[in-house]
């Protein structure tokens, strides 16, 4: 069950050019997106360049490289990870 | 023939998902025959619940369902550990495009199964915040894919865990 703090209950409408709404509505596509969700994690996240998908991306490629150097420099493993792991803190 | 079988709890929380992800790290103490992950780290399941919040926080997801566990043991023909911990990495890509992920696999002699594997899918998409979709008609899509990585038929079924709160 959703909690009662995550559940949408403001609603606003906006104004846009039918230009600017097809630009919208292709980014959103693209992202897998409703308009709506879409609008909503490009505000609230906007100043953050660090998005989740990129997250996922840098931890596969880390779990790559350690699986590469776990025989060799098994010690460069967690310092790898923490590392990563400051970026992970970035995306809150 | 493969049994895949798909545990729901939605109302287990955050309790759940640690329990999980520590279960599939260290069974009892027991290691795992393969132990992989799809955007967390492996290595620590609280690495990798705090990984999986990460993406619910992001999203404005955090409550609900936590995540889905999918229970796949192949047809006793599977009688080899290798072969078993190729299929459990192959099966799980069919997830990596969308949630985070971690799989390992286990040997137990279960009758007519001596392998089977375990995949913990985070329930929020880290692309766009879907939520992940366990419906009968997607996880028979699965069953396909399953099938057509291990080449035997696949039979699915669902368990709900549902407490009182």
């Amino acid at each position: 069950m959703r909690s009662p703090d995550e559940k949408k209950t403001k609603v606003t409408s906006i104004r846009m050019t039918e230009e600017q709404h097809q630009r919208v509505q292709k980014q959103a596509d693209s992202h897998g997106m409703t308009v709506s969700n879409y609008i909503i994690t490009t505000a609230v996240h906007g100043e953050n360049h660090i998005t989740p998908k990129m997250m996922v991306q840098l931890q596969n490629i880390t779990n790559m490289a350690t699986d590469a150097v776990q025989e060799f420099a098994p010690e460069t493993i967690n310092k790898m990870q923490k590392e990563v792991d400051k970026l992970w803190m970035l995306l809150k | 023939m493969d049994v895949i079988k798909v545990k729901r709890d939605i109302t287990g929380g955050e309790k759940y998902l640690k329990n999980a992800l520590t279960y599939v790290h260290d069974k009892n103490g027991e290691i795992p025959l393969s132990l992989s992950g799809n955007g967390v780290n492996p290595a620590s399941p609280q690495s990798m619940y705090e990984q999986m919040r990460d993406v619910k926080e992001y999203f404005g997801k955090t409550s609900g369902n936590q995540l889905v566990h999918m229970i796949v043991s192949y047809d006793k023909s599977v009688q080899d550990a290798e072969t078993a911990c190729r299929y459990t990495e192959e099966i799980a890509k069919y997830f990596a495009n969308d949630f985070q992920t971690v799989q390992c696999t286990h040997c137990e002699n279960q009758g007519n199964s001596l392998y089977h594997a375990h995949i913990i899918a985070n329930s929020v998409s880290y692309t766009n915040g879907m939520m992940f979709n366990s419906s009968p008609q997607n996880m028979l899509q699965f069953c396909d894919y399953v099938h057509s990585v291990t080449g035997n038929p696949t039979w699915l079924s669902f368990e709900a865990i549902n407490k009182k709160m």
